[in-house]
């Protein structure tokens, strides 16, 4: 081991459990590792939530690394949340009731080696499998993300939406390079082109609460989500206009100092497997869906029960 | 009828009653009456004949349904969930707190050019409330804090308040949230049949029957042939409690079930010898709003209590039956 070189072992073989924390080698390799992940777009993500998991202050995690990531905001826990209250001790015991299937229908398999065409370019859609009544859909994150045209002509235009996102959410956001050009817009690859935020936990359910008992009621005309609502994964989209912007109580109060309103989506993101469960879970949190006068919903393709329980909106005002 | 729908009225008939039989249902074929619909068109509509859902019924019978010899019994769990936040145990009530000092303490300055207009109402409002926060803090750190230390703050915290106006401070009185009592009058009286009580908590109907032994229990009666379990319940609780409750049956699934054997002098004596036993089927709805009616006819008595008060009320084997049931909240 007396010339020992840390470029001729490779990185991931590299099993740091076995080396002691006094090898002079152990910094460094824990140096190159995290420069290595750091390189890698999803091993950054990956490593960053894993380190915020496992220590909650930065210094400490500076101190392993030796290099400053992004600055996460401590997280400060200061009471109970109200809508997390409430799926536990509502809405998580209803939705195993009301979503419990005795028996799942047998669905169509597709034989090996059979190649099914479809229209327009389209695959396939693998059929979610069958939940089992002990899982039950939960919330796990929701992203605000915003899109600027006019940040093309000027990366700073990006500023009101990036403003105007941080108001809402509380959180700063990160800002949205465009991963390849599109000349007809006089997009480059690389452009700032929108921001995103992704709240979890207690600032998340903080949002969905603001969201369904202040912003939406207040919504001109909107008739809620509709009916088919999901993306056949368990997860929800709905967009904003402008106008939606000044309706949440952040903004409300000093509208004028932001120069320009901007249009944003939220995704929620669940764990269900299926539309339905995922649209039975947001109706738990008083979100307000589309009602037609017949019952059961066929929009899904791998729809595996067609029966609905046509029940009211399971809502507690 | 013309004979296209007579042949169809046949047709759902025998499948209708073919399913029964496979079922093992030891049930008579109750009579299928259709009612005459008249259409002019060649093409037959087809005939709305769903077994499952009787609602638009076709069939009606107020016989018993009786399986393997089992009374099948529908039973309510009827549940008023939570109103407000749970109370906080002691350790959380200081680590919140706690947690609030540091998140004011390690937050960003308040830009307060950016959200108040320069002489506003807003801004002199909110300059109130900070001098007020600055005079909390300063009292209670005058203890820890030198002479001199709490003087400034002070001084600073009165000069605030000689800018807001008398009209100011009754406009942010005025505009104060009032809490309610977290402890109501029925939490006080114990008013073991309001729905008021214990807001933290889930309140479940029991009913006091008539009769020394088993008084209390859920509210209960048998399912007939050709209704489901959500129909049987809805009925029956109509019939023991009166139609005056807002109610919401969570699904269409029971939650738990009750089997229990009859006495053998009570087979001997009833009608129906072939029956030994039933089987209480529970299905879960919730309540939003009006109270239980005692009509002193099957019900003498009725309580909204928690899961752990429900053990001074019904049978011991009964509540080992249907704790697991009920919720710890």
């Amino acid at each position: 081991m007396s010339s020992f070189r840390i470029r001729s072992v490779p990185v991931r073989a590299f099993d740091l459990g076995l080396l002691p924390k006094s090898s002079p080698i152990y910094h460094a390799a824990l140096q190159i590792r995290a420069k290595s992940t750091a390189a890698a777009a999803e091993g950054s993500l990956r490593s960053n939530e894993l380190r915020r998991k496992q220590c909650n202050n930065n210094q400490s995690s500076e101190a392993l690394t030796g290099n400053t990531t992004l600055a996460q905001a401590p997280i400060y826990t200061t009471g109970l949340s109200r809508l997390r209250e409430h799926y536990t001790t509502s809405i998580q015991e209803d939705i195993m009731i009301t979503s419990y299937r005795h028996h799942h229908k047998q669905k169509k398999q597709i034989p090996e080696g059979v190649k099914v065409e479809l229209r327009g370019n389209k695959h396939v859609k693998p059929s979610p499998r069958a939940s089992s009544s002990t899982e039950i859909p939960e919330l796990v994150k929701i992203d605000v993300h915003c899109m600027m045209k006019e940040a093309i002509t000027s990366k700073y235009n990006l500023l009101s939406g990036v403003m105007a996102i941080q108001s809402i959410t509380g959180e700063t956001p990160e800002i949205i390079f465009a991963k390849k050009g599109v000349h007809n817009w006089k997009l480059r690859k690389g452009m700032p082109i929108g921001c995103r935020v992704t709240l979890k936990g207690d600032k998340m359910y903080q949002f969905l609460d603001k969201l369904v008992e202040v912003v939406l009621p207040k919504m001109k005309e909107w008739p809620g989500l509709p009916e088919g609502s999901g993306d056949g994964t368990g997860n929800i989209g709905m967009g904003f206009p402008p106008s939606a912007l000044s309706l949440f109580p952040e903004i409300e109060s000093n509208f004028d100092m932001y120069p320009r309103m901007t249009g944003f989506d939220i995704t929620f993101n669940t764990t269900a497997y299926t539309n339905m469960d995922a649209r039975l879970l947001m109706s738990g949190f008083n979100m307000p869906f589309q009602r037609s006068n017949t019952g059961a919903v066929r929009k899904e393709p791998s729809a595996g029960e067609t029966k609905k329980a046509d029940h009211s909106n399971p809502v507690d005002a | 009828m013309s004979s296209i729908l007579r042949t169809q009225v046949l047709r759902t008939a025998v499948r209708s009653l073919a399913t029964a039989t496979r079922s093992q249902i030891q049930v008579t074929p109750a009579r299928l009456t259709v009612a005459a619909r008249s259409y002019t068109s060649a093409a037959p509509a087809p005939l709305k004949s769903n077994i499952s859902t009787t609602s638009s019924a076709v069939v009606s019978s107020t016989k018993d349904l009786i399986i393997n010899s089992q009374r099948i019994i529908a039973g309510a769990v009827v549940s008023r969930q939570p109103l407000i936040l749970r109370d906080l145990t002691p350790f959380e009530k200081e680590y919140f707190l706690y947690q609030k000092n540091l998140e004011r303490d390690h937050a960003a300055a308040f830009g307060a050019e950016f959200y108040f207009k320069k002489g506003s109402v807003a801004e002199r409002r909110w300059k109130q409330q900070e001098a007020e926060r600055l005079a909390a803090a300063s009292g209670a750190s005058s203890t820890s804090t030198g002479a001199k230390g709490s003087k400034s703050s002070k001084g600073a915290a009165e000069a605030v308040q000689d800018e807001i106006t008398e009209e100011d401070r009754v406009a942010a009185l005025e505009a104060k949230i009032q809490f309610n009592d977290r402890i109501t009058d029925a939490d006080r009286k114990n008013d073991i049949r309001s729905l008021e009580r214990a807001l933290a908590r889930t309140l479940y109907l029991i009913v006091k029957k008539p009769r020394e032994q088993h008084a209390w229990q859920f509210p209960q009666g048998g399912v007939r042939v050709c209704e489901n379990l959500q129909e049987a319940t809805g009925r029956e609780l109509s019939e023991e409690c009166g139609s005056n409750m807002d109610l919401w049956f969570v699904g269409r699934v029971p939650i738990g079930h009750y089997q229990y054997n009859f006495p053998k002098d009570f087979v001997a004596k009833s009608s129906n010898t072939a029956v030994k036993g039933a089987k209480v089927f529970f299905m879960k709805a919730h309540i939003f709003a009006g109270q239980v009616q005692v009509d002193n006819k099957e019900i003498v008595d009725f309580a909204w209590v928690t899961k752990q008060e429900m053990k001074d009320y019904v049978a011991p084997e009964y509540y080992d039956a249907v704790k697991d049931m009920l919720s710890d909240f």
